[in-house]
C-alpha cells in the first residue's frame, strides 16, 4: 500500500490581466496554494506527490516561481517524498527553453519521453511501483497511449496523463488535446491513473473501483473554478484505491448574481453587493432586475472596493421596463419616441437581440442622465 | 394650472415663509440677496427633491428643512410636502370642499427605484404632465437671462433640446456622443466612409488576426515539428536497419566468400592431397620396385657394384670347379673302392676264439678227463682261426695302401685346385660374394639380368631422386589431411547454415546490391542529418500554442464584448436617427402650428406662419408670404417667437397643461423698449399662464404696482411673519399683480 498526494493544474505564474493591480498577489496565491500542497503532502505522510502537468501556465515561468517550486519539491524530497513532475500542454516540454529542458529538479521524477517505452520502477518502502506517463508532444497520441497499459501483474501500477477525458463536463468546452474516454482508461487496467488538463474534480470510477482522477486547479484560474479547490489524497493498494478530496485553496472564486430591482439608490445598490463581500472572495457578479436608471458599474466598483478581493460586474439589468423607462416614453420627445421604438423591438426580440436592444437603452438612457442631470 | 402657494420651514434663508401667488402675473420682489432664486428653485426642490442634501439647510441647525408647494389643478388643489433631508413626501389633492380625494405620503428620492417613487411621479405625470425634473426645467423655468440666448442658432440649439427631451444637450449631440463612443470601439462606418485609424475593435480584431496567423504558424510549425520527428524516427528506424542489414549482408557475404574459399581450399587440399598421394604411390611403387629390384639383385648373389673381372674370375672359379670336380670323381672310385674294402676279421677270430675256448672250458667242465684234449684242440682251432685273420688282415692292407697312394695324388691336386679357389673365394669375399659354388654359378647365370637390374634400379633411383622423399610426402600428407580435417569440419559445421549457399558467380550481383545499400546508407545519413538540423532549426522557434490560445481566448471574450457595445451602439446611433426623422415627420408640424398659435396671439395676429428647417431654426411668414429667418425680424418679434417656442414646448410636453411659468428676472439687461415689450408679452401669456416674475428691478415694481400685479416685496413679506395674507385673492382672475 502507498499513500499520494494527487495535484495538477497549477498554473504557477499564470498572468491575470483583468485583476490589474492585483495580479501579482494573486499569482502569490498561486505559490501559497502550491506551497499548501507541499505542506499537505508532508502531513498525510505520503511517499509520492504527483503533478499532472500544468505545475507553470507557461513552459518559461520566471526564475523567481521555479525558484520557489524546487525550494518546495526539495523540501518534498526532504521528506522522503519522491515529486513526479509531468509536463502539461501550458508547460509542454517540446518547447524551446522548456523549463524542464532548462531546470532541474533534483530527486524529483520528471516524465519527459514521448511514450512510455518501460514504465519506472520504484522500490517505496519495500512496495514496487511502476510509473507510466508521458509528455504530450502534440499529433497523434494512439500509440503514447497505448504505451500507458499495465506491463506486468506484481507492484502497484500508477499512470500519470494530461488529457482529455470525452464526457467530463469540460469536453465540450475546453481543447480536446489528448483525447481518451474511460474504457481506454479501464483497458490500460492501473492501479490508479492521476489526471490533469480539466480544472473540476472527477473521479473516474466503474462498479465501486476507482480508475483515476482529475483533481481539478488547486487555485481557481478563471471564473467557472468557482468554490472550493481540491487536491487528491490517494491510498492506492492492489485492486483497492480510495481517493479522498482535500480542500487547498487560497482563495475562492464565486459567480453569483444579484437582483436589484427596488433598491431606491446606488447606496443600496452597493450595500446589497457589499453584503456579498468577503476579502478573499473573487466574485464574478451578474447584475439583473429592473432599475431606474442606468447603472454606472465604475462608480458601484468604486464604493465596494475593498469588499472583495476582486469583483467583476455583469449588467444585465434592464431599463426597458423600468419606471424611467415608461415615463420617458410617454414623453413627446425625440427620446421619449425613442423609447418608445426601442421598447417596441425589445418586446418583439429574441434573447441575443434582446440584449443588444437592452444595452442600447442603457447607453442612450446613460446619456440622458448625464446630460440630463446636471441642468440644475 | 396654477401654483397656489408656497411654504418653506428651515429652507436656506427661510425659517418659516409662505406665500401665495394669483392667477395673472405675480412679482417677487426684493434686492439681490433677498432669496428670490432660492424662492424659485424651491419649486423643483419640493417637486422633486434634491441630490445636494446640504443646498437648503440653514446654516448650522440640525433637523427638518420642509417646503411645501400647493397648485390649483382644475377644481382641484395638489399639496405637496417634502422633507429634504429625508425626501419625504406627502401629496394629497382634495376638490374645493376639501375632500382628500388621493393621497400619496412616502420616500421620492431625486435618484433611484422605489414602489413609492415610482407611484409619486405617476401622479407628478398626471396632475402637470411633466415628471422629469429637467423638462420642468426646460419648460416653465426661466433662468436669468435665458431669454438672451435669442440668437438664431441659441433659439433653433434650444427648441433641438427640448424637444429631444434634453436640456443641456439635443439629440445630435447625444448621437455624437454615441457616435464618439462607437468610434472609439470600430473604424467601420456604416453610415458613410469607414475611418482610417483603427479602434479598440479593430485592433483587438488585428491582433486576433495575427494571433490567429501566429496560432496557425505555431501549429504548423508543431506539425511541422511533430511530422519530422516522425520522419527522423521513421529514417532512424530505417537507418538502423539498413545499417544492420547492410552488417548482416556484410557478415553474410564474407561468409559466403569464406564458405567458397572452404571449398576452394577443400578442393586444392584434395587436388595437393590427391596429388601426394600419387606421388606417394609413385615414389612406394618405385621404392617397392626398388626393392623387388634390390632382392633380385641380391638374389643375382652378385653386390650390385662389382670389379670388371669378375666374370673372368667366375671363370676360373668354374674351372677350377669343374677341375675339383673332376677330381673328386676321380677319388670318389678310390675311395669307395677304400671304402669298400673289408675290415680285418678281427672280430671273428676273437668270437671263434671266445666259442672254441669257451667250448673247450664247457667241454672240460663236463668231462674233466678229457680236458686237456679238448683244450688242445681248442687252442689248435683258436690258432687257426688267427692265423687266417692275420693272413686277411695283411692282405687287405696291401690293397688300402694303394689305394690311398691314388688318392692321395688326387688329394694333392685337388688341394692345389682348392687353394686356388680359395684364392678365388678370397676375392669373392673381397667383393663381399658367397664364394658359394652354387653362387657363383648362379652369379654367372645372372651377371646378365645384374647388369638389366642394376640399369633398372638405376632408372628407380635416378626417379625417385626426382620425385620428393616418402617422409616429407608423408608429412605433406599428414599436414594435408590435417587441413583437410579443419576444412570439412568447419564445411561440415556451416553445413546446416547454407541450405542454399548463395552461387559463386552471384556474389558479385550480391556485392553490388550491398554496395548500393552501403551508398543508402550513407545517403540516408546525410539526409538524417539535414533532418535533424531543421528540426532543429524549427524547434528552436517552436512557440507555446496554448500561451497564444489562452491569449485568444482572452480577445475574444474581449471582442465579444466590445461586438456586443458596438452593435449596441449602433443600434441606438441607427434608432436615435431614424426617431428623429420620424419624430420630425409627425411632431414638428404640429408643433410649429402650435408655436404659430401662441405667436398669433402674442401679436395680436400680425405673425401667425412659422415653420421650423431642418436644423429647427424658425422661419417666418412675412406679409409678402415669403418666408424669412427669425434674424431680419425685430427684436421683440424674436421675442415673442422665443415665447411662444416655449410655451409651445411646455404645452407639448406637459401633455396639455397649462403650467406656470416662472421667470428669475429674465428681462434684467433688456432695454427699455424691449422690456416693455416683452412685459406686454407676458401681459398677454399670463391670460392663458399664471407667470411668476422674480425680479430686484424698480421699474418692473413701478410697472406692477401700475398694472396691478401680484406683487410679493421679499424683504417685507419676510419681515411680516406670518406673510400678510391677502385678500384680493377671489377676484384677480386673469389679473397681473405687482409687489
Amino acid at each position: 500500500m502507498i499513500r499520494l498526494l494527487h495535484t495538477a493544474d497549477l498554473h504557477l505564474d499564470a498572468p491575470f490581466p483583468a485583476l490589474a493591480e492585483q495580479e501579482t498577489e494573486r499569482r502569490r496565491d498561486f505559490l501559497r496554494t502550491f506551497e499548501r500542497l507541499v505542506t499537505l503532502a508532508i502531513k498525510s505522510e505520503v511517499q509520492l506527490f504527483l503533478v499532472a502537468g500544468d505545475l507553470f501556465d507557461t513552459p518559461q515561468p520566471s526564475a523567481a516561481t521555479v525558484g520557489q517550486v524546487q525550494a518546495g519539491l526539495k523540501r518534498l524530497v526532504e521528506r522522503g517524498i519522491r515529486p513526479v513532475l509531468l509536463p502539461g500542454t501550458h508547460d509542454a516540454a517540446r518547447i524551446p527553453n522548456s523549463i524542464y529542458r532548462r531546470e532541474t529538479f533534483p530527486g524529483c521524477i520528471v516524465l519527459t519521453e514521448p511514450q512510455v517505452a518501460e514504465p519506472l520502477r520504484l522500490d517505496l518502502d519495500g512496495t514496487q511501483v511502476y510509473l507510466y506517463g508521458f509528455a504530450y508532444a502534440g499529433g497523434t497520441s494512439t500509440e503514447a497511449l497505448a504505451s500507458m497499459t499495465r506491463r506486468s501483474r506484481e507492484g502497484l501500477h500508477i499512470g500519470l496523463l494530461h488529457g482529455s477525458r470525452s464526457g467530463n463536463p469540460e469536453w465540450s468546452l475546453a481543447n480536446k488535446d489528448l483525447p481518451f474516454d474511460l474504457a481506454t482508461v479501464k483497458g490500460w487496467n492501473l492501479d490508479y491513473l492521476a489526471l490533469g488538463h480539466y480544472h473540476g474534480f472527477e473521479l473516474l470510477e466503474e462498479d465501486g473501483r476507482v480508475l483515476g482522477c482529475y483533481p481539478g486547479t488547486p487555485e481557481g484560474k478563471r471564473f467557472g473554478e468557482n468554490g472550493p479547490r481540491y487536491a487528491a489524497l490517494v491510498t492506492c493498494d492492489a485492486g483497492r484505491t480510495t481517493v479522498s478530496k482535500s480542500v487547498v485553496h487560497s482563495r475562492r472564486l464565486e459567480e453569483r448574481s444579484v437582483d436589484l430591482a427596488g433598491c431606491p439608490s446606488l447606496a443600496a445598490i452597493c450595500q446589497q453587493i457589499i453584503a456579498l463581500g468577503a476579502p478573499e472572495l473573487l466574485l464574478r457578479l451578474t447584475l439583473t432586475g429592473i432599475v431606474e436608471t442606468p447603472l454606472v458599474l465604475e462608480r458601484i466598483r468604486e464604493e465596494c472596493r475593498g469588499h472583495f478581493f476582486h469583483l467583476e460586474l455583469i449588467d444585465r439589468t434592464q431599463l426597458f421596463d423600468s419606471d424611467l423607462a415608461r415615463r420617458l416614453a410617454s414623453e413627446e420627445t425625440v427620446r421619449g419616441l425613442f423609447v418608445r421604438n426601442l421598447r417596441t423591438q425589445i418586446e418583439l426580440a429574441d434573447d441575443p437581440r434582446r440584449a443588444v436592444l437592452e444595452t442600447a437603452l442603457r447607453e442612450a438612457l446613460m446619456r440622458f442622465g448625464r446630460y440630463g442631470s446636471g441642468a440644475s | 394650472m396654477m401654483l397656489r402657494s408656497l411654504e418653506l420651514k428651515h429652507f436656506g434663508k427661510f425659517t418659516d415663509f409662505s406665500v401665495d401667488f394669483r392667477k395673472g402675473m405675480n412679482l417677487v420682489a426684493g434686492a439681490n440677496e433677498a432669496g428670490k432664486s432660492t424662492l424659485m428653485e424651491a419649486i423643483p426642490a419640493v417637486l422633486f427633491g434634491v441630490r445636494d442634501k446640504e443646498r437648503f439647510r440653514p446654516w448650522g441647525r440640525q433637523g427638518d428643512c420642509v417646503a411645501a408647494v400647493v397648485f390649483e389643478v382644475g377644481q382641484h388643489s395638489v399639496r405637496i410636502e417634502r422633507d429634504l433631508l429625508s425626501d419625504k413626501v406627502t401629496l394629497v389633492e382634495s376638490d374645493d370642499l376639501y375632500q382628500t380625494l388621493y393621497g400619496f405620503e412616502g420616500k421620492v428620492a431625486p435618484l433611484g427605484r422605489s414602489a413609492d417613487r415610482g407611484e409619486y411621479l405617476r401622479q407628478l405625470q398626471r396632475l402637470f404632465g411633466i415628471a422629469e425634473e429637467d423638462l420642468f426645467r426646460t419648460s416653465l423655468f426661466f433662468g436669468q437671462g435665458s431669454l438672451e440666448l435669442l440668437d438664431q442658432g441659441g433659439l433653433a440649439a434650444r427648441i433641438k433640446a427640448i424637444l429631444s427631451g434634453f436640456v443641456e444637450v439635443d439629440y445630435d449631440q447625444v448621437l455624437q456622443s454615441l457616435q464618439d463612443d462607437y468610434f472609439l470601439l470600430t473604424r467601420e462606418n456604416p453610415w458613410g466612409k469607414d475611418k482610417a485609424k483603427e479602434r479598440a475593435l479593430d485592433e483587438i480584431r488585428a491582433r486576433l488576426a495575427t494571433l490567429g496567423e501566429r496560432w496557425q504558424a505555431a501549429r504548423e510549425g508543431l506539425q511541422q515539428h511533430d511530422l519530422l520527428t516522425a520522419e527522423q524516427r521513421e529514417l532512424e528506424q530505417a537507418l538502423a536497419r539498413d545499417r544492420s542489414d547492410h552488417e548482416k549482408g556484410v557478415r553474410y557475404l564474407d561468409w559466403v566468400r569464406r564458405q567458397w574459399q572452404l571449398e576452394e581450399k577443400e578442393v586444392g587440399l584434395k587436388r595437393d592431397f590427391d596429388r601426394v598421394q600419387r606421388v606417394s604411390g609413385q615414389v612406394g611403387g618405385l621404392a617397392a620396385e626398388r626393392q623387388e629390384l634390390q632382392r633380385e639383385l641380391a638374389k643375382t648373389g652378385i653386390p650390385r657394384e662389382f670389379p670388371d673381372d669378375l666374370p673372368y674370375l667366375l671363370g676360373d672359379a668354374e674351372k677350377i670347379r669343374r677341375q675339383l670336380l673332376a677330381m673328386q670323381s676321380d677319388a670318389l672310385p678310390l675311395r669307395r673302392a677304400l671304402h669298400a674294402l673289408p675290415r680285418p676279421p678281427w672280430q671273428l677270430a676273437v668270437l671263434a676264439s671266445i666259442l672254441l675256448l669257451g667250448g673247450a672250458g664247457l667241454f672240460g667242465w663236463r668231462f674233466p678227463d678229457r680236458i686237456g684234449g679238448a683244450l688242445l684242440l681248442g687252442g689248435m682251432l683258436t690258432l687257426t682261426a688267427w692265423g687266417i685273420a692275420i693272413w686277411r688282415a695283411l692282405q687287405l692292407h696291401g690293397i688300402r695302401t694303394q689305394l690311398q697312394e691314388q688318392l692321395r695324388g688326387v688329394e694333392l691336386r685337388r688341394e692345389e685346385a682348392q687353394d686356388g679357389l680359395e684364392e678365388l673365394d678370397q676375392r669373392f669375399h673381397q667383393l663381399g660374394m658367397s664364394p658359394s659354388a652354387v653362387e657363383i654359378a648362379k652369379m654367372q647365370k645372372n651377371i646378365e639380368r645384374h647388369r638389366q637390374l642394376v640399369i633398372r634400379l638405376a632408372e628407380i633411383e635416378s626417379a625417385l631422386g626426382v620425385l620428393d622423399q616418402p617422409s616429407e610426402l608423408v608429412s605433406e600428407q599428414r599436414q594435408l589431411t590435417r587441413e583437410l580435417v579443419v576444412v570439412n569440419e568447419r564445411l561440415e559445421q556451416e553445413r546446416p547454415l547454407r541450405p542454399d549457399l548463395l552461387a559463386l558467380d552471384e556474389l558479385p550481383e550480391a556485392e553490388a546490391k550491398l554496395a548500393a545499400l552501403g551508398e543508402r546508407i550513407r545517403a540516408q545519413e546525410q539526409q538524417l542529418f539535414a533532418l535533424t538540423r531543421r528540426h532543429a532549426a524549427l524547434q528552436g522557434e517552436l512557440v507555446d500554442l496554448q500561451q497564444i490560445e489562452d491569449e485568444g481566448e482572452r480577445l475574444r471574450e474581449e471582442e465579444l464584448r466590445l461586438a456586443h457595445r458596438k452593435e449596441a451602439l449602433a443600434v441606438a446611433i441607427d434608432l436615435l436617427k431614424a426617431t428623429v426623422e420620424s419624430y420630425r415627420q409627425s411632431h414638428i408640424e404640429q408643433f410649429s402650428a402650435e408655436i404659430g398659435q401662441h405667436l398669433a396671439a402674442m401679436t395680436h395676429g400680425r405673425y401667425t406662419a412659422m415653420r421650423l428647417n431642418d436644423g429647427f431654426a424658425i422661419e417666418l411668414a412675412g406679409r409678402s408670404e415669403r418666408w424669412h429667418p427669425l434674424e431680419v425680424f425685430s427684436r421683440g418679434t424674436i421675442d415673442a417667437v422665443y415665447f411662444a417656442a416655449r410655451l409651445a414646448l411646455t404645452k407639448h410636453l406637459a401633455g396639455g397643461h397649462l403650467l406656470p411659468l416662472l421667470l428669475d428676472d429674465p428681462l434684467v439687461n433688456f432695454d427699455k423698449v424691449r422690456l416693455a415689450e416683452t412685459l406686454r408679452l407676458l401681459e398677454r401669456l399670463s391670460s392663458e399662464h399664471q407667470v411668476i416674475l422674480f425680479s430686484h428691478s424698480e421699474q418692473l415694481h413701478k410697472r406692477a404696482a401700475r398694472d396691478r400685479w401680484h406683487v410679493i416685496a421679499l424683504d417685507e413679506a419676510r419681515a411680516a411673519h406670518p406673510p400678510p395674507r391677502n385678500d384680493e385673492r377671489s377676484d384677480d382672475g386673469g389679473q397681473l399683480y405687482l409687489l
